[in-house]
């Protein structure tokens, strides 16, 4: 899973002027009322965000799951489609936070219990070994003489 | 770089509503005598009335003072009115409950309509007994800000619960 700083660097980055995101396509007016991605013919913005076999990378350097450099066009910074983007973005990146918050969480509680139970266990095991003694423990005693 | 494991950093209370701080006490937080932990989930029905509030320490006369803010109001994707107060309560004394102290605010129950909002308790060690005005308003409530003004330095603890609305399509807009 991505660091939750990475998540937020990749936000802040997304918000530079000099970041083009869209490329010149072809494809039908884009109906606002639609939600359905336009054909996979037409690179889409999805497409564009996922990894590529053709992006050029340092073979050394680990592949990073970042859209790779688009061709120059002019940033749509102010469009409609771009904002519901970022919107998406930062809605996808609270629901890891929660997520991942929610994980730590419950790992930290799984720790401090499993440890707490060892501990009983324990105490209760002492407890266990060190019984009544045996003089005040009921048992026959001798009988009267008469 | 070790990985942030801490879920009040991981889930942005610090940073949204806090600074970094040390947990110093203990604060236990009950609705209907199920713990609040970290990134719970809560409905608002769940919520409605105020929770138990349990806190740690050893000295009676220590005070402390409990917040309950929402920094996602209305909307986590548009929070404009940060921080929303749900409630707030002074002059709580060490080892004791919320229910020892002064409810300053009284206790509003969560409704969120829009996204799902961190609910977030925190509380501070007073330098002494002293009087907290309310503030005219609920919402745009700075933590911060407020413990500057009073002198309450850092937080001592805090928890937060995730809330989101009943019928569940606050995190989507369909």
């Amino acid at each position: 899973m991505k660091p939750m700083d990475d998540i937020w660097n990749d936000i802040g980055s997304l918000q530079s002027p000099t970041t083009n995101f869209f490329p010149t396509v072809h494809r039908p007016p884009a109906d606002a009322t639609t939600f359905l991605p336009p054909p996979p013919s037409t690179p889409t913005m999805l497409t564009l965000l996922t990894p590529t076999n053709s992006a050029h990378e340092d073979p050394n350097k680990r592949p990073k799951p970042n859209p790779p450099p688009l061709p120059a066009t002019s940033p749509p910074v102010h469009s409609e489609k771009f904002r519901r983007l970022m919107k998406n973005r930062e809605s996808a990146a609270r629901s890891r936070a929660r997520k991942q918050a929610r994980a730590y969480q419950l790992e930290q509680e799984v720790t401090r219990l499993a440890k707490e139970n060892a501990k009983l266990k324990r105490l209760q095991k002492e407890a266990n070994v060190s019984e009544v003694p045996k003089e005040s423990r009921l048992h026959k005693s001798k009988s009267a003489p008469f | 770089m070790p990985r942030e494991r801490d879920p009040l950093v991981v889930g942005r209370v610090i940073g949204d509503v806090l600074d970094s701080f040390t947990r110093s006490m203990n604060l236990t937080v009950s609705y209907n005598d199920r713990e609040v932990s970290n990134g719970c989930e809560l409905k608002p029905s769940q919520v409605v009335n105020q929770p138990r509030v349990d806190i740690g320490g050893d000295d009676l006369r220590a005070f402390h003072t409990l917040v309950l803010v929402d920094p996602d109001a209305p909307s986590p994707s548009d929070p404009n009115l940060r921080e929303y107060l749900h409630w707030l309560v002074t002059d709580i004394p060490a080892t004791t409950g919320a229910r020892f102290g002064q409810e300053v605010v009284c206790y509003e129950s969560p409704r969120p309509s829009m996204g799902i909002h961190r609910m977030v308790f925190v509380l501070f060690r007073q330098l002494g007994r002293q009087t907290v005005y309310a503030p005219g308003w609920r919402q745009n409530f700075n933590t911060k800000d407020f413990a500057e003004l009073y002198n309450l330095g850092s937080p001592v603890a805090a928890v937060y619960f995730n809330c989101q609305r009943e019928s569940g399509f606050g995190g989507r807009r369909r």
